[in-house]
């Protein structure tokens, strides 16, 4: 799978529970620039390890980087509503332009606003849920861990369908 | 290509911080000023990855940055008690106006009103003439915001929650101690340096609500160009504060309960100081303008070695926390909580690590989820 990690945190969280470096084996991982440049730390244990990302994974091919031109990023920004587009951190705006630019991507996030982007960009099947992307690798968590409840399917689709539920409102607002 | 207009609009966001090009440009990282000279004048393409470093370097919103604005925000003018000079001016009340908007932004993301005006008592420049009258006003805000007879404990969460009051705790350093505004838009807030002691704070709190009561009522950009008018509003907002945080009698029935054969001995007049959340200082001026001791002993006192190093043994287990603003930290996790902003933007305007949003979580006792909802019957 050609798998587009949208922002950050499912960097970190990846990195957190130590599916990271299987995943990588697995697919081919891409990840934008400013995405690449968020992640600092991770947690494991309770101790924040330092990560030089870059040094890392990008450096050595792991995860292909990928950059939006800006007018890429304000063609996508121009498809949300506005309160939508202060809502989501730089590394996610360029994450989502260069998705619609790259149509043969997989999405994988679990950040409920950036989920409920994805219906205002006609994304929707596009983007697969943390859980299920574990579940088609083949991975799971080691005995005593449970799956974080934002990293599951119905976390996922619930997210999906309250973005949905904001496109069509949307489009009622503008077409009156 | 390069755009010009984006050009153009990080040229204005670096002028309006009063930054240099070669200022700018070593806050930014780049190896010289070159590379920024070209970049605003529209022939080196900025790279989307530099985009959330210029938004941060200049204090402004990305997405402006970005799209740019149709209309051009109201100004905001600040109230300083001491206002900073020159260009730092400039830099420090971009970075508080860009703090003031994504608290605006966590509000309107909740679809949460602050019209100021709805939420408190109109106030006439005939209303303040005289300090029986600003006696009588803090009474009356005391009595209105059910501040109780230690006010103090409960008054920055009274103006969060009740008159919702930005209050941003910003590191002003040397640029005093304080500053506050009313935007037609962002609403109210109030400008506190996060360096002061809690019991500064609490006095600093009640002050500058003061000019939020009168904010139309007094013309800020007068008070700034007539140093004898300024000088009256603060002695006036100053007497506001004592009477608001030190009420008449409840102070006089503490100092009853402390005084054996007229005299009190120092140690109570820390330990009144410190139950109403006040300085000291604060405290003996209060009694002083109730007539409890002369002006002038008031003032020997504030300055007495012996009383300073009781208060200083008496308070050393005050708290050393950073201060907050609960209101605005509570509403941005109900933002997190509801899907209504990112994990990128919610640490971006909490100033955290992403890989720390859990942690602050937990050491506050919130969750990002929402749990199941109970059913609550019509009555």
């Amino acid at each position: 799978m050609r798998l587009w990690l949208l922002d950050a945190d499912v960097v970190i969280k990846f990195l957190e529970i130590d599916v990271f470096d299987k995943l990588a084996e697995l697919h081919v991982l891409h990840a934008a620039s400013s995405v690449i440049a968020e992640v600092q730390y991770y947690r494991r244990s309770d101790k924040k390890i330092p990560i030089n990302f870059r040094q890392q994974y990008i450096n050595t091919g792991a995860v292909i980087e990928s950059t939006a031109a800006i007018e890429e990023i304000q063609s996508v920004l121009k498809w949300l509503p506005p309160l939508k587009r202060e809502a989501i951190h730089a590394g996610e705006m360029e994450s989502l332009a260069i998705l619609v630019r790259e149509e043969a991507l997989t999405l994988c996030t679990f950040d409920a606003a950036a989920i409920r982007t994805l219906p205002f960009l006609g994304m929707t099947e596009r983007a697969i849920s943390a859980e299920q992307l574990l579940n088609v690798s083949g991975l799971t968590l080691a005995s005593g861990h449970k799956l974080d409840v934002r990293l599951s399917e119905s976390y996922f689709r619930s997210n999906l369908d309250e973005g949905g539920k904001d496109f069509i409102y949307s489009i009622g607002i503008n077409n009156k | 290509m390069p755009s010009n207009d984006l050009a153009d609009r990080l040229k204005k966001a670096r002028e309006s911080v009063g930054l240099t090009l070669g200022e700018a440009a070593t806050r930014l990282g780049f190896a010289n000023y070159q590379t920024l000279s070209n970049i605003e004048k529209g022939e080196r393409d900025v790279k989307a990855s530099e985009l959330a470093l210029f938004a941060r370097t200049y204090f402004c919103n990305l997405n402006t940055l970005i799209m740019g604005n149709d209309q051009p925000p109201s100004a905001m003018h600040l109230l300083w008690r001491r206002a900073p000079t020159g260009e730092k001016r400039k830099e420090i009340e971009a970075y508080i106006k860009n703090r003031f908007e994504q608290y605006r932004l966590i509000e309107r993301l909740l679809e949460i009103d602050t019209d100021i005006n709805a939420r408190l008592i109109t106030v006439k420049p005939t209303d303040i003439r005289t300090n029986i009258q600003i006696d009588s006003l803090a009474s009356k805000i005391g009595n209105m915001l059910n501040l109780g007879s230690r006010p103090a404990p409960s008054l920055q969460r009274v103006m969060e929650q009740s008159l919702q009051i930005k209050i941003l705790f910003v590191e002003l350093s040397d640029f005093g101690s304080a500053a506050s505004t009313v935007h037609p838009e962002l609403g109210a807030a109030i400008i506190v340096n996060n360096e002061e002691a809690p019991w500064r704070i609490n006095f600093t709190l009640a002050h500058e609500l003061f000019h939020i009561i009168t904010w139309d009522t007094l013309s800020s950009a007068e008070m700034e160009n007539n140093e004898q008018f300024f000088s009256e509003i603060e002695r006036k907002a100053d007497r506001f504060a004592s009477a608001l945080l030190l009420p008449e009698a409840e102070i006089r029935q503490e100092l009853a309960k402390r005084v054996i054969e007229q005299k009190l001995p120092y140690s109570d007049i820390v330990d009144v100081a410190r139950e109403f959340g006040v300085s000291t200082s604060a405290l003996l001026y209060r009694m002083a303008n109730l007539r409890l001791m002369p002006w002038e002993k008031a003032n020997d006192l504030s300055r007495n070695d012996e009383l300073a190093m009781i208060d200083r043994r008496i308070r050393k287990d005050a708290t050393n926390e950073a201060p907050v603003s609960e209101r605005f930290i509570l509403l941005s996790v109900k933002c997190l909580r509801k899907g209504l902003i990112s994990h990128g933007k919610f640490a971006e305007i909490l100033g955290i690590d992403r890989a720390d949003i859990d942690e602050l979580l937990e050491s506050r006792g919130l969750t990002e989820m929402e749990g199941e909802s109970l059913e609550i019957m019509a009555s």
